[in-house]
């Protein structure tokens, strides 16, 4: 007869949300001394109480994240998994953490998480995160820094603008097709539906999305309805995040891929930038409003890791994007190469 | 995408007058393990992983497909950062964008944990690994050495072409939640053998 855990333990990607709703009281306590014992099974036990919304789950992730004789790598997973839970008192798990977080991923990934949740309140936590002498942990403090920021229109946070110079060129002429169009109501929800609580503290509508196929690759732009009851037809007074896109993975679910930051620049332009989730900035430019909505322009950003050598151009009007032209280089150009090894 | 039923020709000729067709030639394939945050992991981490790939050549030479050359490469821990651990198949996708083993064999990184899943990996992947997209193949050792050589194999068998299928006991089967098995179909091996990655 099949353990009634075969699903949490057999499953290779994404646990389906069915699985998890059928757990029972004697399951969850299963899952829970599994999930709490050093072994091979508590990673894929605390998905399943994460995924089930277990009552106990932030308590139990709180003490393995501050437990500095734990596997670093656990207890980065363990933070990102707080964030996971969509639940309130994940925050203040993540910043009590904080003094004991010790190794440099265990840091980045308390950033990364607070990004996801963070009220205002962890602004303060986020500044010493983003001068961290770690680069990682600098960068992803500086991003939650800016996310939460944005997140909550809060001025004085403003994302750095790159040089003319640091934007990469694309060839129209020779870059691959990129289709977008409007993605309705049922393409939208779906999406959301599969995004769980990955939605950067946003609450994204349901009801109107941008769907883009570039290559073998499929991503949804979801708009925030702050950014839709709002809209961007005039002066953009204070930052905010206008929505998210997320990417179809090869099991069909999604995963938010990158976030769209918007600030003011002057009375007629505000700027907008384009973060990857680990803090890289990968597309920025600005909107310049005109009588009938905004016009806008994003360039890729050049970088160590994040060179996206990509143009988008097009309107902002009736609260939505309206792409004109779009266009990504063919190639991802100099990616870092590993050491030789042995085992 | 590949089909899910199986092709109704092999590539190579199946002999004729009632005699048995000759076996396939073997064909070969290369993978590049890359360590992801190599200092953490533990004697333990390494024999896993060191059972998985002969796990998984096992697997596959019941195909006809050899793993000939397996090449180590590592990571450390400050240059991995916060992808040390995986916990979406987007971050998946941005590890094998930043990272590229300079040669022309398959990239398999292996982390010590990822959330919400054993592995992720592009179902007939390029063989331009500067190419858009998840280009390479991204495995954790989140479960015990059974479940671990399956997550091998599985995604592994997922960039040269195999989707889920529902066969229970098989690489990729029971619909993506394969957990140990070691199952390989014939015609899996057809499809995975006609991959850019695999060589005469």
């Amino acid at each position: 007869m099949p353990d009634r855990l075969d699903d949490v333990f057999h499953a290779s990607h994404r646990l389906p949300p069915d699985a998890a709703s059928r757990l029972s009281a004697d399951d969850l306590s299963r899952l829970r001394a599994l999930a709490t014992e050093p072994g091979r099974q508590r990673v894929p036990a605390m998905n399943a109480l994460v995924v089930a919304g277990d009552p106990g789950v932030v308590d139990l992730l709180a003490v393995t994240l501050r437990d500095s004789g734990a596997d670093p790598a656990v207890r980065a997973a363990w933070a990102m998994q707080l964030a996971a839970t969509g639940r309130p008192d994940a925050e203040d798990a993540l910043v009590r953490a904080l003094p004991e977080a010790g190794p440099a991923v265990v840091r980045a990934r308390i950033a990364a998480a607070l990004a996801r949740i963070g009220s205002p309140f962890v602004l303060d936590d986020l500044a010493r995160l983003a001068g961290d002498p770690d680069p990682a942990v600098g960068r992803v403090g500086a991003f939650a820094r800016h996310v939460v920021a944005y997140r909550h229109g809060m001025p004085g946070f403003e994302v750095p603008r790159p040089d003319d110079q640091d934007l990469l060129e694309v060839d129209d002429d020779h870059a691959p097709p990129m289709a977008v169009g409007r993605a309705g109501p049922e393409e939208s929800a779906a999406t959301l539906v599969s995004l769980r609580n990955d939605t950067f503290g946003l609450a994204l509508s349901e009801d109107t999305g941008l769907r883009i196929d570039c290559g073998v690759r499929r991503m949804v732009f979801l708009y925030s309805q702050d950014f839709l009851r709002r809209g961007a037809g005039g002066p953009l007074r204070l930052p905010m995040m206008p929505g998210l896109i997320a990417q179809r993975g090869p099991d069909g679910s999604y995963a938010t891929r990158l976030v769209l930051l918007a600030g003011p620049q002057d009375g007629e332009s505000f700027h907008l930038a384009l973060y990857r989730t680990d803090g890289y900035q990968m597309m920025a430019g600005a909107a310049t409003i005109d009588g009938e909505g905004a016009v806008f322009e994003l360039r890729g950003v050049g970088g160590v890791r994040n060179k996206l050598p990509a143009l988008l151009r097009g309107r902002i009007q009736g609260g939505e994007f309206v792409l004109t032209s779009a266009a990504e280089a063919r190639a991802v150009p100099e990616a870092s190469h590993p050491t030789p090894d042995s085992l | 995408m590949r089909p899910l039923r199986p092709p109704r020709d092999e590539e190579e000729p199946t002999g004729g007058g009632g005699a048995p067709p000759p076996p396939p030639p073997i064909r070969h394939l290369d993978i590049n393990i890359i360590r992801v945050g190599f200092e953490d992991f533990t004697a333990e981490d390494d024999a896993e992983l060191a059972n998985a790939i002969q796990v998984t050549r096992a697997i596959y030479a019941r195909v006809r497909l050899n793993l000939r050359t397996v090449t180590f490469w590592r990571i450390s821990v400050s240059e991995a950062a916060e992808h040390a651990i995986i916990d979406s198949a987007a971050e998946a996708e941005d590890l094998t964008w930043d990272w590229t083993v300079p040669n022309d064999a398959l990239d398999v990184f292996v982390v010590r944990v990822m959330n919400d899943a054993d592995g992720w990996s592009a179902v007939d992947g390029s063989c331009d690994k500067n190419s858009k997209g998840m280009t390479g193949s991204v495995v954790s050792l989140n479960g015990d050495a059974a479940n671990s050589a399956n997550t091998l194999a599985h995604e592994v068998g997922h960039y040269l072409g195999l989707e889920h299928i529902p066969d229970d006991g098989n690489i990729v089967g029971n619909n993506g939640s394969s957990d140990a098995f070691t199952g390989i179909h014939a015609w899996q091996g057809v499809v995975m053998r006609r991959h850019c990655f695999v060589r005469a």
